[in-house]
């Protein structure tokens, strides 16, 4: 501006300085108004946002592979220093696992023969697409994550993901080459889960903390510390019994502790969960052939 | 010919500004390996466009910060719009005061930007809590302004030598 000089520069000042307010109110307003309609029109915001994260997907992959190189050559001096430590522990872990596996093996023997008692059809089997976490800073209020993997490889809204030993999230959005997963601590986070003792109902409700709470437990369960949570299957998207996490504190507010370490989100899968392929599990319906990926 | 391709470097070192703020939002949102780093991961958007608002609010406009918000907003998933306000907002302090800090050094800088973080972050804080009408737990908000601050030198010293290498002088307004 030290450039205009004279006459221009005089008339102009003033102009450009009302030009410049005018701006910034209709930008304020803008954002505003974007907010609001984030809350009243979700479908389309999520239209919009699945389009943005299938533009940046190439660019957050290529990105991406140097820090996943060096998160690699944090997790081999990881190893190196704790090798002792983590030797004892899996040498212990092994010990009780294979007495697990004794077990096992008799309730899969049982359970064939039940089924074989009742002409149930053949277990369910679910599917998964996996994919790498592409993104996942999303600041102190968001709890997402983006996955490098979307309606072309079969991902669809609503499908659960599954983390090493359990429940993440489920896709929130999802577009051709992404798709962002809501996490289970997530504000917006709601999964219908149960007691795996009882299987009384509740509802996993996110409020963006580590924790999320255990809340509309049906009156008769008993919570107590160290019990474990599991899905419920209610709503159709996924199936029943996936793993979510185990009880931890009840006083007031019962609160649930993921199974899966959600600060540290690598490679995950998505559940292909067919609701239609249910019908399978009804003994007078002729089973449809299932079909394995 | 070589004045096509003086103006066409121009043009691009111009775009810098912008350019160096989308990298950081990127580099912001990548799942870097430490554990629950990426929920008080900082807004280094919001450094870069106070940066470039003070030094060169000629190339950093209102609506390139408005845009980068949008962008940030999109990514992270949050509500849309949330971040471009707040972006809006720190572009309009920052031409504003700009007078203030040109001359002054990096200490002021750094002081002036904790108290805009000190506002910023609550007030995004408040802003969700109030569209979720439930109170959201402030530590990881707290651990988020003190973790901006602690890195803001090193956003601002890179962004000088950028600045320094690329656009004094040649670009004067």
């Amino acid at each position: 501006m030290a450039r205009r000089s004279g006459r221009s520069a005089w008339v102009a000042a003033p102009f450009r300085a009302l030009l410049q307010r005018f701006a910034f109110l209709l930008l304020l307003a803008a954002s505003v108004g974007l907010i609001l309609l984030s809350r009243v029109d979700r479908p389309v915001v999520e239209r919009v946002r699945a389009v943005g994260a299938d533009i940046i997907e190439p660019v957050l992959s290529v990105v991406a592979q140097p820090v996943t190189a060096v998160n690699a050559v944090i997790g081999w001096a990881d190893d190196i220093f704790f090798v002792h430590d983590e030797n004892f522990r899996l040498r212990t872990e092994n010990a009780r696992l294979l007495q697990w596996q004794e077990v096992a093996r008799r309730l899969e023997q049982d359970n064939a023969a039940l089924r074989r008692l009742l002409s149930a059809g053949p277990d369910l089997s679910q599917t998964y697409v996996t994919g790498r976490v592409i993104a996942d800073g999303g600041g102190s209020f968001v709890r997402t994550a983006l996955l490098n993997v979307g309606t072309k490889d079969g991902v669809k809204k609503g499908q659960a993901v599954i983390g090493e030993g359990g429940y993440v999230g489920r896709v929130a959005e999802v577009g051709v080459r992404a798709a962002r997963i809501l996490l289970v601590t997530d504000l917006n986070s709601r999964l219908p889960v149960m007691l795996q003792e009882g299987g009384h109902r509740a509802v996993l409700t996110g409020d963006n903390s580590p924790l999320p709470r255990l809340e509309y437990l049906t009156g008769a369960a008993r919570p107590a510390t160290g019990m474990h949570i599991v899905t419920s299957g209610d709503g159709g998207q996924f199936p029943a019994g996936i793993p979510v996490g185990e009880i931890v504190s009840t006083d007031g507010v019962i609160r649930v502790r993921p199974v899966v370490d959600l600060g540290r989100l690598d490679f995950l899968r998505v559940m292909q969960f067919d609701e239609t392929r249910i019908d399978a599990e009804d003994p007078s319906a002729p089973a449809p052939p299932l079909k394995s990926r | 010919m070589s004045a096509l391709l003086r103006q066409t470097s121009r043009r691009i070192r111009a775009l810098l500004p912008i350019l160096s703020s989308i990298a950081l939002v990127i580099f912001g949102l990548l799942p870097i390996g430490l554990p629950h780093f990426s929920s008080v991961a900082p807004s280094f958007a919001l450094m870069a466009v106070f940066y470039w608002s003070i030094f060169r609010s000629d190339l950093m406009t209102m609506l390139g910060a408005f845009l980068i918000g949008l962008l940030l907003d999109l990514l992270s998933g949050g509500p849309l719009g949330l971040n471009a306000l707040m972006l809006v907002v720190v572009h309009e302090l920052g031409v504003s005061q700009r007078r203030v800090f040109l001359g002054s050094s990096f200490l002021v800088n750094w002081a002036a930007f904790a108290l805009l973080v000190g506002a910023v972050v609550p007030l995004s804080w408040g802003l969700i809590s109030l569209l979720h009408w439930r109170l959201l737990p402030t530590a990881p908000a707290l651990a988020q302004v003190i973790l901006a601050l602690t890195l803001y030198p090193a956003v601002y010293w890179l962004l000088s030598r950028l600045e320094r290498r690329w656009l004094r002088g040649s670009l004067a307004v």
